[in-house]
């Protein structure tokens, strides 16, 4: 009850700031959208230990881009998600696969399929370039440019964010006893391997979606800094993910809000900051009531998870 | 064009790619032994904020003021990153992913602030432009190799344990927290030296792919490193070459070669079980 | 304490007697073993790791699997369980069915080590999980379900801490925990892979309790330990494990100093011919 008072006050401030913006309405609609999204994918990603998935995935998204717009020339923004979609979960499968040869060396394989993509997204980028093509559409999606949200984009985006939150949602309790204890899941029977290639899927999608807003390189920090903020708190499992969500959206006004009053301040990047800030207070709030407390020994060297 | 082959410019940016390679392959082979290739993709997004510091301080994109931004910003990423990871219920991966993202868009949004005026361009910091690699970034880039051989040498046969066996190390008393941060900011000189001709994201390929590739097959300690310098020298030349004849990016199409190189299979590679084994053994 | 499979004392509907959760399932044979596993072979990563185990569990059989580090306790486990996905040879059944079709009566206890204990769950919710074999995986928890885990949880002496974060628990309390959880499954056997790491001497006294209890009400137990004197106390049979099953049976006839000497000693005969 008190959850969906929160978000009617939210949704009362938000409009009350906004409204002698209306220009600025559906930028800063999607800018809430994808805060919340990935603030909501975030959580399991963390769990799991795939925060700098987000970060693969992001630059793994390019040379798909790049390549439709080398041989198709500018086009409309919808026709690049299907491109970067697949292109990212190309690079997963990649990962996946060289997870498994070199099972120890994980973070090395991130780092090669992440930096490998974008060598390949720079020489497609190049080459679309000398075609003399347009306007970089690649660069909108490398950096994000909030400004050329469009209603249509709007739309487009809340549609694929209840689709991907559905998703997920729906197979919310498996899904976390999946990464909560992977062995005693896959005894009782659950297909752990396909929930979280789903869970893969969704994220890809929420990475495509989240381009436009905060660019390659900053989808990661959407998907990581909210998430591991409520994580903090050490709250039950829905109260992590309320916090979340709402730590993301909270984020992504008050970027929107900067960008509006303060020209030549993108969206997405100023999206980011105000995630760290919030972070860093709830890193310093948690650490003086000592809820937090320390590990009992220092984490060094310490590889993420590999995929599949 | 192919012909370009005989033109000067030509030359200038060969020795630019290839110095920066070296660099990046001697500084690459301990991060990728001590498994922090993602604190390397974290450096190298932090050099961001590092190089408009730097630029806002000197007016002026390169010289020492460069590397002394790069290598602070990369000092504070480290620092960071440790201190996010001490806390219970921070995972490492998220402490890593926590401390570069905030300090890029950072750098994000005091390029498109404050360098308007200036050639920061946000195409050129991340895919880099070795065409237009300055003389100073030449003496740069030597000074950097250099200090990377340094290290090495002075680390001795103890630094080369401390990467195999940290633990170990330690108890023998060598300095393991030091050999750590200090390679870490030698990491953020080399990429300092490196983002002109490649670019901050790319500088990270170049980092971390000779090392994997070289790991595939070498068996001695000095092995590692000669077939790390020659498996980047290899992609380097390709790629620079295939670059001016496709007319594409350079520094992109050194990439994708030094992948290719890495995804070959190497048949004279003897089926070790661990590498570390070997050259310890 | 009260043991579980015992039924629940008159608490209407949602009791499930002893009867239901223990006694061998008729849909599988009645005559056969709870377990019988034949010429078990499994080769991992060109190694023979384990190599033609045969034995049989039958109700009321608490056993021990005792060996040294690297003798392939845990992966005879887990070629059990299906976990692995290759590399396993031989037949395994479980009431005369397979793994898949008999999983829910088997409780798996996983190493404590091999869980995220910073996950934002409760207590209760992690013994939830035990229910979630018995229901279709989009129906949420019923009435009964809650019921079972209550009394799961009095099982092991953590009802108050039911709401507590698991990652606010002792080595002991997380043990109890998913002990709790295997106990709500209401299973037939057990299986535990070393549960008494890092535990106290309270824990580890309740764990032997409750599977001794298991065993008298006809259910059996798998217990991997490698505490060889607790097994000689508290198991009905032993395992002697390395590579091959090195003994077979009753603790006090099995668990000779010869026996024990060629399942922990390195034998240079079998050591060259098993490695690559």
């Amino acid at each position: 009850m008190s959850a969906w008072a929160g978000a009617g006050a939210f949704l009362g401030v938000g409009w009350g700031v906004f409204r002698d913006y209306p220009f600025t309405l559906w930028s800063s609609l999607t800018a809430v959208l994808v805060g919340v999204l990935c603030a909501y994918l975030g959580v399991y990603l963390v769990l799991r230990r795939w925060s700098l998935l987000g970060d693969v995935l992001g630059h793994a998204a390019l040379p798909g881009i790049a390549a439709l717009w080398w041989g198709a020339g500018a086009l409309a923004w919808w026709w690049y998600l299907p491109a970067a979609w697949v292109s990212a979960l190309a690079a997963v499968v990649v990962l996946a696969w060289m997870s498994r040869r070199a099972k120890d060396r994980a973070d090395a394989s991130m780092a090669i399929v992440l930096a490998g993509s974008f060598g390949l997204g720079a020489v497609l980028w190049s080459r679309g370039q000398r075609a003399g093509h347009g306007p970089s559409a690649v660069q909108d999606m490398l950096f994000g440019n909030a400004a050329a949200v469009t209603e249509a984009q709007a739309w487009g985006t809340l549609g694929m964010v209840m689709v991907c939150i559905a998703a997920v949602a729906l197979c919310h309790r498996p899904l976390a006893l999946a990464l909560f204890d992977p062995s005693y899941a896959r005894v009782i029977g659950l297909p752990v391997q396909r929930l979280e290639g789903l869970l893969l899927l969704v994220v890809a999608l929420a990475v495509v979606v989240s381009l436009p807003m905060v660019g390659v390189v900053l989808v990661a920090a959407m998907l990581v800094l909210p998430a591991q903020a409520a994580l903090l708190l050490r709250w039950r499992w829905r109260a992590t993910l309320v916090a979340s969500v709402a730590l993301g959206a909270l984020a992504a006004l008050a970027g929107a809000w900067a960008s509006i009053r303060w020209a030549g301040v993108a969206t997405g990047p100023a999206m980011v900051i105000a995630a760290s800030v919030l972070f860093a207070g709830l890193w310093w709030w948690t650490g003086r009531t000592s809820r937090g407390g320390s590990s009992p020994v220092p984490v060094q060297g310490q590889e993420p998870s590999h995929v599949g | 064009m192919l012909a370009d082959i005989y033109e000067p410019w030509f030359w200038r940016m060969l020795a630019a790619a290839l110095l920066s390679a070296w660099l990046c392959a001697l500084v690459g082979v301990p991060l990728y032994l001590r498994r922090r290739s993602m604190v390397a993709d974290a450096l190298a997004h932090t050099a961001l904020p590092g190089i408009v510091l730097a630029y806002l301080v000197s007016a002026q994109l390169g010289g020492w003021v460069l590397v002394g931004g790069v290598a602070l910003t990369g000092w504070v990423t480290v620092l960071l990153v440790d201190r996010l990871s001490a806390r219970r219920g921070v995972r490492s991966d998220a402490a890593i992913g926590v401390a570069f993202t905030g300090l890029f868009a950072l750098g994000v949004v005091l390029v498109s602030t404050l360098g308007r005026d200036a050639h920061l361009s946000l195409s050129c910091l991340l895919f880099g432009d070795m065409m237009g690699v300055r003389d100073a970034s030449f003496l740069l880039m030597g000074s950097a190799l250099l200090l990377a051989l340094g290290g090495y040498v002075l680390g001795g046969a103890g630094f080369c344990l401390a990467l195999f066996d940290p633990l170990g190390a330690r108890v023998m008393g060598l300095p393991t927290r030091a050999y750590d941060q200090g390679w870490m900011v030698l990491t953020a000189v080399a990429i300092a030296a490196s983002f002109e001709a490649v670019g901050v994201v790319l500088v990270l390929a170049l980092v971390v792919l000779p090392a994997a590739t070289a790991h595939q097959h070498a068996t001695s300690w000095a092995g590692l490193i000669l077939a790390a310098l020659g498996w980047s020298t290899l992609a380097t030349l390709a790629g620079v070459v295939l670059a001016l004849w496709w007319d594409v990016s350079t520094a992109g199409m050194v990439v994708c070669v030094a992948l290719l190189l890495y995804a070959l299979p190497k048949p004279w590679s003897q089926p070790v079980v661990n590498a570390a084994d070997a050259v310890l053994g | 304490m009260r043991p579980a499979g015992q039924g629940d004392r008159g608490r209407g509907s949602e009791a499930t007697s002893s009867a239901e959760g223990v006694a061998p399932s008729s849909e599988g044979d009645v005559s056969a073993p709870l377990l019988s596993v034949r010429g078990l072979s499994v080769v991992l990563g060109g190694r023979v790791v384990l190599e033609e185990v045969t034995f049989q569990l039958r109700a009321g059989d608490l056993m021990g699997v005792v060996g040294p580090n690297g003798a392939g306790k845990t992966t005879l486990l887990q070629a059990l369980l299906g976990l692995l996905d290759t590399g396993v040879e031989g037949d395994v059944r479980f009431g005369g069915q397979p793994f898949s079709v008999a999983r829910r009566r088997v409780a798996f206890v996983p190493q404590r080590s091999a869980v995220d204990w910073d996950f934002p769950v409760t207590v209760r919710d992690v013994v939830l999980q035990g229910r979630v074999v018995h229901r279709p995986w989009w129906r949420s928890a019923s009435r009964e379900d809650g019921a079972v885990v209550d009394q799961a949880l009095a099982d092991v002496g953590m009802s108050s801490l039911a709401s507590r974060m698991i990652s606010d628990l002792s080595g002991g309390q997380q043990q109890r925990v998913f002990l709790a959880r295997a106990l709500a499954q209401r299973p037939e056997i057990f299986v535990l892979d070393e549960p008494m790491t890092g535990v106290d001497a309270a824990t580890e006294g309740l764990v032997w309790q409750i599977l001794e209890a298991h065993r008298a009400a006809g259910g059996a137990s798998l217990v991997v330990h490698h505490g060889v004197e607790a097994v000689r106390r508290h198991a009905s049979r032993v395992l002697l494990l390395n590579r091959r099953v090195r003994g077979l049976g009753a603790p006090r006839p099995t668990l000779t100093l010869e026996a024990l000497a060629e399942t922990y000693g390195v034998d240079w005969r079998d050591h060259a011919a098993g490695t690559p």
